[in-house]
């Protein structure tokens, strides 16, 4: 037995990774993208990765603009040109105090508004690739987070948790091609189904024919599935496509949030409403 | 001593994580796949038995970063590390002009076996033109191009850690 093992032993390594693969995608095929413990310790063990090199990046940033920069001005020796410098980068500092205030003062009414409770989490990082858009949070399980729960930004919804560490987690876009949730079109309230797509916008599918939708029309979540909150904007309707035959229309959407300017998003823990939700977090 | 080897895996890895989560995350029409640009490099270069456990390795780390299923990067990695060796082995000559082609038609081999794993197993068929072409412009082509500095990378580390992977040299 042992000198058949020892014989065989890399067609055999072979085949229990073809095995493994095997059970785990066949495993996913009911309840997609299963929660698994590899994922979870990579991610716990890039997390602090990601914010050495965040936290290192603004240091060399701010190091060379506020320095070095400043050395390279002085061995010009024009003092008008320093100054004029000095007052752009003032400016500049000045701008850039101004964004992050309105940003902070739009949550800080989102927050007043939006009675949730909620979690604001900074995004540390973001993965895009062909199949799949992800975008990592600074906040964790230690913050209340779990999976499932809703990312969401005044301007609308963000997307899902995908994935929890105790010190990070891992959203899923509304844009990716997997995320999958029901809305209402806030004119006529009409539920339809939203998905994302392969080219970062939102598909209203198999949406009644006959059902009056027009462009420009404001899609809010319907609440229905539980994880997303009722009455957030999601996007709005910038083109349908209605065949001469058919049970159905399609539209795309234009997502209310622009999801690639995000610095800062809000996680709903449960809704005032309902403190039951999200019902499929774990 | 002996765990010389495991050293150039381990920094090629620490920096694709990097730079896929943190660096390039925020550019979206410069995303290359750099897990499968690693993967295909130590296949090219190594091509001992080993390869294929590491391009499952390799696989499931791009599945950590990943909302499709778990373990469809891992088994398309590990299948394509088959031929991928097969040419390694039999064909492949350290040619420079060669390098980006390969790694480019690794990257589409990967991205096509992928779609189809997704569709007979899961039926998602959403392709479309826009997004194939989105594809080769931010994803194939930067991976084609990536791989000469990562080649060099390991190049230079096999040199420094005076190991040579090829000849198993450890």
């Amino acid at each position: 037995m042992l000198a058949f093992l020892k014989r065989y032993r890399f067609r055999i390594s072979i085949g229990v990774v073809l095995l493994y693969f095997f059970l785990t995608l066949v495993g996913q095929i009911e309840a997609k993208r299963a929660e698994n413990w590899f994922s979870g310790l990579i991610q716990t063990l890039t997390h602090p990765f990601l914010l050495v090199s965040e936290t290192t990046t603004r240091g060399v940033s701010g190091l060379w603009n506020g320095y070095i920069a400043l050395i390279h001005v002085q061995e010009q020796n024009q003092q008008l040109l320093e100054e004029i410098k000095i007052l752009k980068e003032e400016v500049a500092r000045g701008q850039e105090i101004r964004t992050a205030f309105n940003r902070q003062r739009r949550l800080l009414e989102f927050e007043q508004i939006n009675q949730d409770k909620k979690v604001f989490a900074e995004v540390v990082g973001e993965v895009k690739r062909g199949f799949s858009k992800l975008l990592v949070l600074n906040k964790g399980s230690k913050d209340g987070i779990k999976r499932n729960f809703a990312v969401v930004t005044p301007e609308g919804v963000v997307g899902k948790i995908q994935s929890v560490t105790p010190y990070g987690s891992v959203v899923q876009l509304i844009t990716d091609p997997n995320s999958q949730f029901p809305v209402l079109v806030q004119r006529n309230r009409a539920k339809a189904m939203i998905q994302g797509n392969l080219e970062g916008s939102l598909n209203i599918v198999h949406f009644p024919r006959r059902t009056d939708l027009e462009k420009g029309d404001l899609v809010i979540t319907s609440g229905l599935a539980g994880i997303m909150p009722k009455g957030l904007a999601v996007g709005r309707v910038s083109s349908i496509e209605k065949k001469e035959f058919g049970l159905f229309q399609n539209a795309n959407l234009t997502p209310a949030v622009d999801l690639n300017r995000l610095e800062e998003v809000i996680v709903i823990l449960y809704v005032r409403s309902n403190i039951h939700q999200p019902l499929f977090s774990e | 001593m002996m765990l010389r080897f495991v050293y150039p895996p381990l920094l090629l890895l620490f920096v694709s994580l990097w730079a896929e989560a943190f660096l390039l995350g925020h550019l979206s029409w410069f995303s290359p796949n750099l897990f499968c640009l690693c993967a295909l490099i130590f296949i090219l270069h190594w091509r001992g038995p080993e390869v294929h456990f590491l391009a499952a390795f390799f696989g499931i780390l791009a599945d950590s970063f990943s909302s499709i299923p778990f373990g469809t990067y891992g088994l398309v990695f590990f299948l394509l590390s088959f031929p991928a060796r097969w040419y390694a082995v039999k064909i492949f000559q350290e040619v420079v002009v060669t390098l980006p082609v390969l790694a480019g038609t690794f990257a589409m081999a990967c991205h096509g076996l992928v779609y189809l794993l997704l569709f007979l197993l899961f039926g998602e068929d959403r392709a479309s033109l826009v997004w194939v072409r989105n594809l080769i412009w931010a994803d194939i082509l930067p991976t084609a191009a990536l791989i000469w500095p990562y080649y060099l990378a390991l190049l230079f580390m096999e040199e420094r850690l005076n190991i040579n992977l090829s000849q198993r040299k450890f």
